[in-house]
């Protein structure tokens, strides 16, 4: 046994010293092989973006890189994951942009990281453009015209009852853990609404998305939490009929914390692009060209309906956003815009 | 160096290679060779498929879920109302439960068929869930794991037995359930949404479906064990084939279909934090709503109600089926 033990020792020991050598004749060719290369490159830090799962992040992603690379000659790269691992990792250093914080809903991660200096707002994105509240389709709207304002909800339960809800009117809500979760029980109470309705959890935005797609094709009253102007918004606009925004009193600092809270509507939410302190002080050009970036709904919608029409990639949508659109030339300067047009 | 070392067997090994034996594999070898050649040569490394049918196909897919949602409401709405219905049954009972009566039946029951240990186990985890704050979820979740195995089993046990009976069937369910224990399930919880609706339904089925294969499997394995001098046996005191199903091969099966419900129930608990997914409540509801909010504290604890419930039924159903196991034996 022992002999037998041995032999393959030496038999490993040899093979090990075999590959050993034959790397190091692989590493003692390369320095020639790139000894010819041009003078050494400017030290660039690469850009990793935070590739939030959601649709308008992706495309921002997307056209951000586009130009980077293109424009600016950096290399970037996207890491993907849901909120709260890619704010972790952008802490961390993992990544280092992320094209969409969305405040209040991550206030409390934003004002520590803030407050530890290692993140910085570099922009606004999406802003003035979003605002999210209860949606119905344009279908119910129009079979029942008394229909306008959330204060009108409780002569219509009937409309909205399913078994599950038994008594009460459906009201889908937001996302679990979301800080609109807790708003919109707030405006339940706040609105008198606890009685008809209840509160319904979709559990993730996949299976809000499939639930109101599913209503509206099979044109079935839904009330539901939603915001806008999204890739799913949008589809309901040009392929399902449309959709209308319950009306609700004016929003004010006032009422978030009136007794009851939040009997108004959403504030508009607020979207930053934020890098960290040191990338961005390493690429100065891109936190300017962030700076002045200004992707708004026009773009947005624009660059969905692409998006929908080619079925193509995020890469692709990017590609035809440089091509064929005329906003982002304001956000770059004249040398990177004169790259980016000679690279297609 | 391997021929040089002072094994004797390795070297015996050695020599034993002829190549006379293995002509086929080293002409296979320079061909394959030859052809890689050959493509690198004529096309080049990144050599792009020929065909490309993925969207077309992924589109009528699309289609289809769209085109069965409308059409097939008569069958869906009616299933996706009854399943409810029994939840919210099963949900108004365990909700009704007072705490005290759940952790005391628990503890009888255990201690009855697992012994003092579990029985232990029980009372310790079951008060840390109450005084934890988890009582209410976890009494959902087991009213949903409750709902989806009694689905399961009555599902699995005829499906299991018919397969045990026909080996043609036995062939086309294998690589079905393989699918089914496969297939990432968020591929199926989307159109479970289209098909029942947003909340415990769609879940109950997503569940089902990752969960049922191993109570077919050893239904099916379970009959099939019944030793054929048994079956015999039975057979030559005149049984019909329906008598020897029923009092024969099937009591003879339940310690392996009990084996099988067994698995079934830790699977339904598997699911329940992906049943969330779709707005199932309890357990999973409180780890998909810390996660979102990245309270990985509060993720933990309610993850361990789920580990707790599913040692408690672990334990009794094994224990359970390892009775039932002896009473056999010593029947025999």
């Amino acid at each position: 046994m022992k002999v037998v033990k041995f032999s393959k020792l030496a038999m490993l020991a040899g093979l090990t010293a075999m590959f050993a050598l034959a790397l190091a004749a692989c590493g003692g060719d390369e320095p020639a092989a790139d000894a010819p290369v041009v003078e050494a490159p400017v030290e660039k830090p690469t850009l990793i973006f935070s590739d939030l799962n959601w649709d308008s992040a992706q495309i921002q992603n997307a056209i951000v890189r586009a130009i980077a690379e293109r424009g600016y000659g950096y290399e970037t790269d996207a890491v993907p994951g849901g909120t709260i691992p890619l704010m972790q990792a952008l802490i961390a250093g993992d990544t280092n942009i992320n094209m969409e914080l969305w405040l209040p809903n991550q206030q409390e991660a934003w004002d520590e990281a803030y407050k530890s200096g290692d993140l910085k707002k570099i922009g606004k994105s999406l802003e003035d453009n979003w605002q999210s509240g209860y949606l119905i389709p344009q279908y119910t709207a129009d079979a029942n015209p008394g229909l306008k304002s959330v204060s009108d909800l409780p002569d219509y339960v009937d409309l909205f009852k399913v078994t599950a809800t038994g008594d009460k009117g459906r009201n889908i809500g937001c996302i679990p853990g979301w800080e609109c979760e807790v708003i919109n029980e707030k405006k339940l109470i706040a609105y008198g609404l606890d009685d008809t309705y209840e509160l319904v959890n979709p559990g993730s935005m996949a299976a809000l998305d499939a639930e109101i797609v599913d209503a509206f094709t099979k044109k079935e009253p839904i009330l539901f939490y939603y915001w806008g102007p999204t890739s799913l918004a949008n589809r309901l606009n040009t392929e399902l009929g449309g959709y209308v925004l319950l009306e609700e009193p004016a929003h004010s600092a006032e009422c978030e914390t009136a007794e009851p809270a939040w009997g108004c509507a959403y504030p508009l939410s607020e979207v930053l692009i934020i890098m960290r302190t040191e990338t961005a002080a390493a690429a100065p050009d891109i936190a300017a060209m962030l700076g002045k970036y200004d992707f708004n709904a026009v773009n947005q919608i624009a660059a969905s309906n692409y998006m929908a029409e080619s079925s193509g990639t995020y890469a692709e949508v990017a590609d035809w956003f440089l091509q064929n659109t005329e906003d982002w030339k304001s956000w770059v300067t004249a040398e990177a815009e004169a790259k980016i047009a000679a690279s297609y | 160096m391997a021929i040089s070392s002072p094994s004797n067997k390795k070297e015996k090994r050695w020599k034993g290679f002829d190549i006379k034996n293995h002509k086929a594999l080293i002409l296979g070898s320079v061909g394959f060779l030859a052809f890689s050649a050959i493509v690198l040569a004529v096309l080049g490394p990144a050599v792009e498929f020929p065909i490309k049918i993925g969207r077309t196909i992924s589109e009528g897919i699309d289609d289809s879920i769209g085109w069965a949602t409308t059409s097939g409401a008569w069958f869906l709405d009616p299933t996706s109302d009854g399943v409810l219905r029994f939840l919210l049954l099963i949900k108004d009972f365990f909700e009704w439960l007072p705490w005290p009566i759940f952790i005391v039946a628990t503890v009888i029951g255990s201690y009855k068929t697992a012994g003092r240990g579990i029985a232990i186990f029980a009372v310790v985890s079951l008060t840390m869930m109450g005084s934890l704050g988890l009582w209410v979820s976890a009494m959902e979740t087991m009213a949903l794991i409750v709902v989806a195995v009694i689905l399961s089993i009555s599902i699995a046990v005829p499906i299991g037995i018919l397969a045990a009976r026909s080996n043609l069937l036995d062939t086309i369910l294998r690589p079905i359930l393989d699918g089914m224990q496969t297939m990432p399930s968020f591929v199926y919880l989307v159109p479970a949404v289209m098909f029942f609706g947003i909340g415990d339904v769609p879940a109950i089925f997503a569940t089902i479906i990752y969960a049922v294969p191993p109570a077919i499997r050893l239904t099916n394995l379970g009959i099939r064990q019944v030793s054929s001098e048994i079956v015999e046996a039975a057979m030559s005191f005149g049984t019909t084939p329906r008598q020897l199903l029923l009092k024969v091969q099937i009591p003879m099966a339940v310690p392996t279909i009990m084996a099988g419900i067994n698995q079934t129930i830790m699977m339904a608990l598997a699911m329940v934090v992906i049943a969330s997914l779709v707005g199932a409540g309890g357990l999973g509801e409180d780890v998909n709503r810390a996660l979102n909010r990245f309270q990985p504290g509060e993720a933990l604890l309610s993850g361990l109600g789920i580990v707790f419930l599913a040692i408690i039924i672990d334990r009794v159903t094994q224990a359970a089926a390892n009775e039932r196991q002896k009473a056999l034996m010593g029947e025999r």
